[in-house]
């Protein structure tokens, strides 16, 4: 069996968490958050970045269980706290954040081509084919990265186009 | 990802297509859930909210959803040909009743993104390796050309999402706000 599909998947998994550009993918919009801006909820607003980066990787941690593993983690498990409890260890949130990536990408990585059209389970219910949850979870990235972006750059006061920024 | 379902010269390409498709409107055979694309953010937007702003904040929705469809006509030039010297300011939407209406931005990107997707399709994967250059002049393959957009359309979207929730009052996880 081939494996070109696969390693296409992980080509935009990488790029949507880490990407080549540094500009649109999840780590690198985290590269210019401070320690201020880190739990900084806006006026109007609700959620800080901390927030969003924990549920970015709680969903990672728990869509890798239900997808690979024995599927018995659940929105409360110990190890997705920082969603709920966000630390001001940015650090530290970072790290857990990359580990629930890379055992998310291991997982896939070890696949070949056919195991994407398999179904697999996911936290929320019911099975999928592996190749549209990976969708789901690239996008998942890369929608949160433009929120965090818009989060700092309010604090930060450069909302602005990068051009205009230049000038 | 085409696998089984479509010529083997073309599975990347249908795979891409999907993913170009899913990100702007969670739209194809078997979609994603499709939340994160772009024209499902539109569908909470009030005609009101597209020029607001937050405090500190310099980009409107309406800023945002220009710059998506110039991104798209762009690509669409300098990723499959040598872009005759399209710039920025003529790929911006034009629009014949200014202030535009959240209904004629919808009808720009979807125009946008069918130029964009017209172009894909004519392609097979031995394409996704030749180099273009963008429009500032760097070198890329054409399969970065497509995952860009596919990147752009849903981080927008997540901005687009952020400024509204801020306009609307209802920034909170859709648990938390049940």
């Amino acid at each position: 069996m081939t494996r070109i599909a696969v390693e296409q998947l992980l080509y935009l998994i990488d790029e949507a968490f880490q990407g080549s550009d540094h500009e649109q993918d999840l780590l690198s919009n985290l590269r210019h958050v401070r320690q201020e801006d880190w739990l900084w909820v806006p006026p109007g607003g609700a959620r800080s970045i901390a927030t969003i980066v924990g549920h970015v990787g709680t969903c990672k941690y728990a869509y890798d269980n239900h997808m690979f593993g024995d599927a018995t983690m659940t929105w409360d498990d110990p190890l997705v706290q920082p969603q709920d409890l966000p630390s001001r260890d940015i650090a530290g949130t970072i790290e857990w954040l990359r580990e629930s990536h890379r055992r998310l990408r291991s997982h896939v990585a070890a696949l070949d081509d056919g195991g994407l059209l398999e179904r697999r389970r996911r936290p929320e219910g019911g099975k999928k084919e592996t190749r549209w949850l990976m969708s789901v979870l690239i996008q998942h990235d890369m929608y949160h990265a433009g929120e965090i972006n818009h989060i700092r750059a309010l604090l930060q006061g450069n909302d602005a186009w990068a051009w205009e920024k230049a000038t | 990802l085409g696998l089984g379902e479509s010529d083997l010269s073309r599975a990347l390409v249908d795979h891409l297509l999907f993913e170009l498709d899913d990100a702007f409107e969670g739209a194809g055979s078997a979609p994603s859930d499709g939340q994160h694309s772009l024209l499902l953010n539109l569908h909470a937007l009030r005609d009101d909210d597209l020029f607001w702003t937050p405090d500190q904040g310099r980009r409107s929705i309406a800023a945002i959803l220009g710059h998506v469809v110039a991104a798209k006509h762009l690509y669409a030039a300098y990723g499959f040909s040598d872009g005759a010297g399209l710039t920025y300011l003529d790929a911006l939407p034009k629009f014949a009743a200014p202030p535009p209406s959240l209904r004629d931005f919808q009808k720009a990107l979807r125009a946008a993104h069918a130029a964009l997707r017209e172009r894909v399709a004519a392609i097979d994967d031995d394409d996704l390796t030749a180099v273009r250059r963008t429009h500032w002049g760097e070198a890329r393959d054409v399969r970065w050309f497509i995952v860009t957009i596919v990147q752009h359309d849903v981080y927008h979207a997540g901005e687009v999402n952020h400024i509204r929730a801020l306009c609307q009052g209802n920034d909170a996880w859709p648990w938390e706000r049940a």
